[in-house]
């Protein structure tokens, strides 16, 4: 995947303000800032707010984090602690 | 006076359930590929909206909305009349065939969310679960698995919804492949098709029914375009 300067977007699927949800969006952030800096998008969907996502996006288990943009769609799931996952599943990989 | 029944409306199994499924509890529909286990489930689910008034879910995690339609059409029910009719919701749960890449902590919420929503929307009194255990496979922490199970067991219990949940069955001890009968302490029913010698036979069994008389044999039954029937004959006369 080359990075370049593509943008990323990515969702968050989280249900109030637990400590997974925290935890993942700071995790997230983290992340982002440190590879992607300046080409990224964090959307951050609170399911609690809006359950009907839950069903109309296809959401199991939480928090889920969906990377839209580039395609193809990928899907992780947990609070994004292990950071070596995230970068495999995103396929975010080191300029 | 024993406990209350959710009558099944299927020819044959309520005389043998002695009234029907428990109500506002859990039953384990188990059995291997093909037995018929997700047809009894939504005959359970439209007979209970049509005969009933008792608007249901239907939660599917392996059939596609085209399978499942059909396959509930062979029973001749209408399923998209039903659903536009507010009495039945049916959410098909895709959950990645392919392996969710695992972060860290997580739980079902989304899950939860779904079902909580799908039921509310419509008063749901009856919910069947089909094949949840698929969830073993795309997910890789089963311990996770399994104590969201028991949280969204005792969840739907608390609902007073009367689940029928559907799973594989198990080689050895096990009833079910995933030991999804931890969970269901209720109502065990065990569904068999024996293939010997071009002859196909069906056979049910009610393997466990706490706190009611149930008919303990194995009877055989057949799936005709009107159903499911339970032939409360005992398999040894045939």
């Amino acid at each position: 995947q080359d990075l370049g300067d593509t943008m990323w977007e990515f969702r968050l699927y989280i249900a109030g303000q637990t400590v997974k949800s925290l935890r993942a969006i700071a995790n997230m952030q983290h992340i982002c800032e440190d590879h992607l800096a300046g080409q990224y998008r964090i959307e951050v969907i609170d399911l609690s707010e809006h359950p009907e996502l839950a069903r109309s996006d296809d959401i199991v288990a939480l928090p889920t984090l969906v990377r839209k943009l580039p395609p193809p769609l990928r899907r992780i799931i947990g609070d994004l602690s292990d950071r070596e996952r995230v970068l495999l599943g995103l396929e975010i990989f080191e300029r | 006076p024993g406990i209350k029944k959710a009558p099944t409306g299927v020819k044959g199994l309520d005389e043998i359930l002695n009234g029907g499924f428990p109500k506002g509890r859990p039953t384990l529909l188990c059995g291997g590929p093909g037995c018929g286990k997700t047809l009894l489930a939504m005959e359970f689910l439209c007979r209970g909206a049509t005969d009933h008034r008792e608007p249901g879910v239907f939660v599917a995690f392996e059939e596609r909305p085209e399978e499942l339609a059909a396959n509930v059409s062979s029973l001749g029910f209408d399923l998209k009349k039903l659903e536009d009719d507010g009495l039945l919701v049916v959410d098909y749960v895709a959950a990645r065939r392919d392996e969710l890449i695992q972060t860290g902590e997580f739980d079902l919420g989304g899950l939860f969310l779904r079902i909580a929503g799908a039921a509310q929307s419509i008063g749901a009194k009856r919910i069947v679960i089909d094949t949840i255990e698929v969830l073993f496979g795309t997910i890789a922490d089963a311990a996770i698995v399994r104590v969201e199970l028991a949280r969204l067991f005792s969840w739907l219990k608390d609902q007073g919804l009367t689940v029928v949940i559907t799973a594989e069955r198990g080689e050895g001890g096990s009833v079910s492949r995933n030991g999804i009968e931890e969970y269901v302490s209720d109502c065990v029913i065990v569904l068999d098709h024996r293939i010997n010698d071009e002859h196909s036979t069906r056979r049910l069994r009610v393997l466990k029914y706490r706190g009611t008389l149930h008919g303990t044999d194995e009877y055989p039954f057949l799936i005709s375009s009107s159903g499911f029937e339970v032939l409360p004959v005992t398999s040894l006369g045939l």
